[in-house]
């Protein structure tokens, strides 16, 4: 029972893990979708040095 | 020879050494990633797992690598230790209990190797060499590939392809670990540390008493225990053991060996990035918070005015005569400067402010020069950070190596610099609160508070030493220092590679009169700055609570 117990909490560590990986998959996924469509650093502003 | 002559000279000979070792072996680390040529045992490995070696994977399939290879690991260690009775060299152990598998396993994969139990008296030969020592090799390894894919992300440009998870792993385990492994253990089997596969012999003391003394694989574990900045003894008295660590020579190659990787790594990150003055920079930095922490917890236990402290010359309590305050103070500083965790001092008599620099080390996130990988990809972070903050002062657009530091990096950069801070402060906040745990602090006071701080520090910066003084075995502890472990090593692993894969994705920017120079001594203060600020303040409550109430009592 505790083997059960503590195999369940290991995979519940990695599933939460795995979650964090989706989440940071949607925010960089836009970094090469912009870059590839040839805007300039993906926002306005950027691309000429000068912060806004 | 004076106490503060043996200091000098081990700190002259161990810097000397270091610096000897920096441009080869850094050199060598950046050949290893950056040549396309595979080794014969290296393909072999490759068609064993079914990889092909010549395929780059996207930073967020490296990524899954990363955590689906530990997780694998993370099970078959615990499977391991609870069948330890049924394996072949158990030395008659029983099954090391449940929640004390689950916290072992967590954390040899994590790096961190906190121990809750003593190893010669729970753990059989072959879960030691097969089990743990497996461990101490490819959870270095992990570190080292992580910050590599960092690297990438800096010199590639418009691509989500970071490098191949099993490739760089393998490479590192065979090329670099391995070798110098090898080397080393017969340098410290020639000094004195012991290895074979001896069970307890009875041997009678002086004053006539019965006592066990179990040999076992030291010297091939204690070499990759440093070398990695793992830190899990073979004995529970760690490096203080003289068959671990005979004497003050087999003290410094095991200094040596805990700092050449991380101080290496700065070489190989400025070769990589095509400009050497960057590894540099980042190698100043490391330097200044490690002389620095070695000075001020020399000058602390040198200088303690209690009674016993004054008789003895100094604060000897804890610490093992035949190194004497440098040998242990140079210890101190980096095994807490680094993810090692090793001791060869017992951290609990250090001294109350002492014992409070080694955990702000920890703090700090284990940066000067940190554990294998870690602490490079720790201290780029926290330049990204700096260019970030210069960035706003000028209001400029910060870049850092030819990147543009946008949103998307601050937010990958933020989450990792909040990851660790919030796990030790929930953590020690939990233990306090609950009465239950509360009743594991063995020290009333403010040494209690720091004992707590010191456990949940350790574990969620996978440094792994302890100050004792707090009784962590039991389920509550190991379940939670656990899952501490393990948070605390990948997620901040999850927002590198992220910020690998972002900074990939971005086209090269060429450095304009407005680009901050990352290489001058004016960047090194401002990243000293911003590690002081940004990290070290963050915790400056529980300090003062802790080790500084103490200290100024």
């Amino acid at each position: 029972m505790p083997d059960v117990a503590f195999i369940v909490l290991t995979i519940v560590v990695f599933a939460v893990l795995a979650l964090a990986v989706r989440g940071v998959e949607r925010l960089v996924g836009q970094a090469l979708k912009s870059e590839r469509a040839d805007l300039p650093g993906g926002g306005p502003g950027a691309g000429d040095g000068v912060a806004r | 020879m004076s106490t503060a002559a043996a200091g000098w000279w081990q700190a002259g000979l161990l810097v000397f050494a270091l610096a000897v070792s920096y441009r080869p072996l850094g050199d060598y680390l950046a050949h290893i990633f950056t040549t396309d040529k595979h080794w014969r045992a290296e393909r072999g490995i490759y068609r064993l797992i079914g990889v092909d070696a010549d395929v780059d994977q996207k930073w967020s399939t490296y990524l899954r690598a990363v955590l689906a290879f530990s997780a694998v690991s993370v099970l078959f260690l615990y499977g391991f230790q609870r069948l330890q009775e049924h394996l072949l060299l158990s030395l008659g152990f029983p099954a090391v209990k449940a929640d004390q598998a689950f916290n072992t396993a967590a954390s040899f994969v994590t790096n961190t190797n906190w121990q809750s139990y003593s190893g010669e008296s729970t753990m059989g030969h072959l879960v030691q060499m097969a089990g743990l020592a497996v461990q101490n090799f490819v959870s270095a390894a992990v570190g080292i590939v992580v910050v590599i894919a960092l690297i990438r992300g800096f010199i590639r440009s418009r691509t989500d392809r970071v490098g191949n998870f099993w490739v760089d792993l393998t490479r590192t385990c065979l090329r670099l670990l391995l070798p110098i492994s090898l080397v080393f253990a017969l340098v410290l089997l020639a000094g004195g540390v012991v290895d074979n596969v001896s069970a307890a012999h009875p041997v009678t003391t002086l004053a006539g008493q019965q006592q066990s003394v179990t040999g076992g694989p030291v010297a091939s574990q204690e070499v990759i225990k440093e070398l990695g900045t793992d830190g899990g003894g073979f004995y529970n008295a760690n490096s203080a053991h003289p068959f671990e660590n005979p004497n003050p020579v087999t003290n410094l190659v095991e200094i040596f060996l805990i700092l050449v990787i991380g101080v290496a790594l700065t070489r190989t990150f400025g070769r990589m990035v095509g400009d050497k003055r960057q590894g540099y920079a980042i190698l100043a930095v490391m330097a200044a918070i490690w002389v620095t922490s070695t000075a001020a917890i020399s000058f602390f236990e040198s200088g303690h005015h209690s009674a016993a402290a004054l008789a003895a010359g100094g604060a000897l309590e804890g610490k093992e005569v035949r190194f004497g305050i440098p040998g242990s103070s140079l210890w101190v500083a980096s095994t807490t400067l680094t993810s090692t965790g090793a001791v060869n001092t017992a951290h609990d008599s250090l001294s109350p402010l002492g014992g409070g620099i080694a955990i702000l080390n920890m703090m700090l996130g284990e940066i000067a020069p940190g554990g294998t990988g870690s602490g490079l990809y720790g201290i780029v972070v926290l330049a990204i950070v700096t260019v970030f903050v210069a960035g706003l002062m000028v209001g400029r657009t910060p870049e850092y190596l030819n990147k543009k530091i946008q949103p998307r990096e601050m937010k990958l950069a933020s989450l990792y610099i909040l990851t660790t801070p919030a796990l030790v402060l929930i953590g020690t906040g939990l233990a306090i609160a609950l009465p239950g745990e509360r009743a594991a602090i063995l020290n009333p006071g403010a040494h209690g508070l720091s004992e707590v701080l010191y456990a949940f520090t350790s574990t969620a910066n996978n440094n792994g030493s302890a100050f004792a003084g707090l009784s962590v075995n039991t389920v509550w502890y190991n379940s939670v220092t656990g899952v501490v472990m393990l948070l605390g090593r990948f997620l901040p692993i999850v927002w590198v590679l992220a910020l690998a894969g972002s900074l990939a994705a971005q086209r090269t920017v060429p450095a304009s009169a407005g680009t901050l120079p990352t290489h001058r001594p004016l960047f090194v203060g401002m990243l000293l700055g911003v590690i002081i600020l940004v990290v070290a303040l963050t915790y400056f409550p529980a300090q003062a609570l802790g080790p500084l109430a103490e200290g100024l009592r």
